[in-house]
């Protein structure tokens, strides 16, 4: 596992930003943390990265503890990060802010560099303060990803970005996991997810609230709608492999991570009159992890 | 005449990561059937996992699946440290030809339901419904 | 550790303009002092009439003490909390080096670029004396700047630890000015408003001056006041620490 957490919490005063925080993302994967705004995902990543303490818990990325300053130097030369605030310094240019960069890092991939930027067209002499945010964000990117890193760390990368330049982000962020680099970004992007992620993790309210590998989302969570002659039979429904469940009059509307056959069967058996079963996309998914006052 | 990768509209392995399908599935699927419309032939090197992930823009981690899967199939025989290469097998051929009667079999299938006055999501509908209740049968029965 | 050349770079980069304008402004003032140091001298309306070497301790302990003072404050403000404000604070502190490296590094070179600048005096007051028919061994300068200092450099701790806490500029700016003020002034309005509480007596600017160990007829230096420096500088010390902990504590 690249990055490991156990029980991560960080608590304002009465209220937790981040509570019991388990996360495990395995070397070479695409992961992607999905959440509503306020969720907790870049206090997550600040941790991660020793920009943020945790008031309790522990976590590890390439097996170095995060709370410490020391391990947390060796975690950051190995991974390249893109913040929420893309802002850099305003008083260097372009090209100078990639030689202060490249510097810094032994293992620096100079034609990576050289094709991303070409791919992202930006100006070498402009002021980054001058720099539009989809600008800033590009650079931002080239900066990440040219540094030779095993890990990158990106939170929202393509807010700000034109989709033309979405799209060349999710190329590179590929082209990196070909090479072997973990990704670890989070987003809002529903689609991006859908493409390129091979987990994804949700959190909603400081908690982690859904984790997956992608494919098995696409594999074995379904949904379906049941009718029933009378009242839905919700409680007894409410068995092994049921995420969600929630009753509408006479139909009973179920999210199932498995187990179709024999819910179904129980459904049947408790008088169910019509089954209609659906895969279920990774929207609908998000949206019932993060509703309240589910069953 | 000497068939590979690149003479293939690479538009032709595009997958769709919004269908309930895994992605892998699907690389599989359209592999197969590059194979079976002898659109890829027996020898032919397959895209590098690396190449044909940046031009799908999918994770390299689905295309290592569906090449392994591929691979315990027989399709196509992973060559460590040189590529994949498109197995031969005279059933392919066949194969070929089983393809084209099913598509014949579904045309003629869902001009039916039209004539009965389905729509197309319908349609669509019905044959989802089925197949996912048939695979999750497949699955129990292994 | 601290030797990278990134981590000295960017404290440059990031104080150049305070240094340059605070190296401006002290060129100025002392020059002017100097050139103009004939009417200035007058001023002071006196039998037997002002010794010139008088004159400067005088210069050394009113307006270069100020300048001085308030450059070194300039210098000590910025940092990582007033990046955390700009935005910026993310992207330095993901760079592999500790917050303890770019902390010491930014120390350092305030030292030195207080050094500098205490320095000016020692260069300038001697050229410009000749322009005006004087001479001042630059020896001497250099005894009343290394006072300066030596007993002063607390000023720029001081403005470092206000801006470990405060992230806005001009708060930090006017707390750190206000805070140096006081120092100025606090014990002598202490000492003279509440006397039944018996401060001793202590005057900020006599002591940078070195009032104490100065010679009234030739205006010179005979000695320092060593137990005042090492207070001074324990001070500094105690600041300096302050101020590592509450960075390194801090959420950004």
């Amino acid at each position: 596992m690249v990055i490991e957490t156990d029980r991560l919490s960080k608590q304002y005063r009465v209220t937790f930003a981040v509570r019991d925080l388990d996360l495990a993302v395995a070397e070479g994967s695409i992961s992607a943390f999905l959440g509503p705004n306020g969720s907790g995902k870049t206090t997550t990543i600040k941790m991660l990265l020793g920009l943020t303490h945790p008031t309790s818990g522990a976590g590890l990325v390439f097996g170095q503890p995060i709370c410490d300053d020391a391990a947390s130097v060796k975690i950051r030369q190995r991974t390249g990060y893109v913040g929420e605030d893309k802002r850099l310094y305003g008083y260097l240019t372009v090209g100078e802010t990639l030689s202060f960069v490249r510097s810094v890092y032994p293992a620096w991939d100079r034609d990576r560099e050289q094709a991303l930027l070409r791919r992202f067209d930006l100006p070498l002499d402009q002021k980054c303060q001058k720099l539009s945010k989809g600008m800033r964000t590009k650079l931002a990117l080239v900066l990440a990803l040219s540094r030779g890193a095993e890990l990158l760390i990106l939170d929202e990368p393509s807010e700000g970005l034109d989709p033309g330049a979405a799209e060349q982000l999710l190329e590179a962020v590929v082209q990196a996991a070909a090479d072997g680099t973990s990704v670890f970004f989070s987003t809002h992007q529903i689609a991006e997810v859908e493409r390129v992620a091979d987990h994804v993790f949700i959190m909603n309210r400081g908690r982690l609230v859904f984790r997956s590998p992608m494919e098995e989302i696409r594999e074995n969570y379904r949904r379906i709608h049941f009718a029933f002659p009378g009242r839905s039979p919700t409680e007894e429904m409410n068995v092994d492999g049921v995420f969600r469940l929630r009753p509408e009059g006479h139909t009973l509307s179920l999210v199932v991570t498995g187990n179709l056959e024999s819910i179904t069967q129980r459904a049947q058996s408790l008088g169910a009159i019509s089954v209609d079963v659906q895969p279920i996309g990774l929207r609908e998914l998000f949206l019932e992890s993060v509703e309240e006052g589910r069953s | 005449m000497y068939h590979n990768y690149e003479t293939v509209d690479p538009a032709f392995f595009k997958v769709d990561p919004a269908s309930g399908v895994p992605i892998y599935l699907q690389l599989m699927e359209r592999f197969r059937h590059a194979v079976e419309s002898c659109l890829l032939a027996p020898g032919d090197q397959l895209p590098a996992i690396r190449t044909l992930a940046q031009q799908l823009v999918i994770s390299p981690n689905t295309v290592v699946k569906a090449y392994t899967e591929l691979d315990q199939e027989g399709v196509i025989e992973l060559r460590h440290g040189v590529g994949a290469f498109v197995l031969d097998g005279e059933r392919h051929r066949d194969r070929g030809k089983e393809i084209r009667i099913a598509k014949n079999l579904v045309r003629a299938f869902v001009e039916k339901l039209r004539k009965q006055g389905f729509a197309t999501d319908e349609i669509r509908r019905f044959v989802e419904a089925e197949l996912n209740l048939t695979a999750e049968e497949v699955r129990r029965g292994h | 550790m601290i030797l990278h050349k990134t981590l000295w770079r960017k404290s440059w980069l990031e104080s150049r303009t305070r240094f340059i304008g605070a190296a401006a402004l002290l060129l100025l003032v002392i020059g002017w002092d100097i050139l103009d140091s004939e009417h200035g001298m007058r001023q002071f309306d006196r039998i037997p009439p002002i010794a010139f070497t008088q004159y400067v301790a005088y210069l050394y302990g009113s307006h270069f003490q100020l300048v001085w003072i308030a450059s070194v404050v300039m210098l000590g403000l910025g940092g990582l909390v007033r990046e955390d404000r700009l935005g910026t604070a993310q992207f330095t502190l993901t760079l592999p080096f500790r917050r303890r490296q770019w902390i010491l590094v930014r120390t350092a070179l305030g030292l030195i670029q207080a050094s500098v600048l205490a320095l000016i005096p020692v260069l300038v007051i001697p050229l410009a004396a000749r322009f005006v028919g004087h001479s001042y061994p630059a020896w001497e300068a250099l005894k009343f700047s290394a006072l300066l200092w030596a007993a002063g450099i607390v000023f720029l701790f001081g403005a470092a630890f206000w801006s470990s806490l405060l992230s806005g500029e001009f708060s930090a700016t006017a707390v750190s000015g206000v805070s140096a003020l006081l120092a100025f002034t606090a014990q002598d309005y202490l000492y003279r408003w509440i006397p039944s509480f018996r401060f001793p007596y202590f005057n900020m600017s006599a002591f940078l001056a070195g009032y104490d160990f100065l010679n009234r007829t030739t205006g010179l230096l005979e000695g320092w006041p060593w137990p005042g420096i090492v207070k001074s500088l324990c001070a500094a010390g105690m600041l300096f620490w302050a101020s590592i902990t509450i960075i390194e504590r801090r959420d950004f």
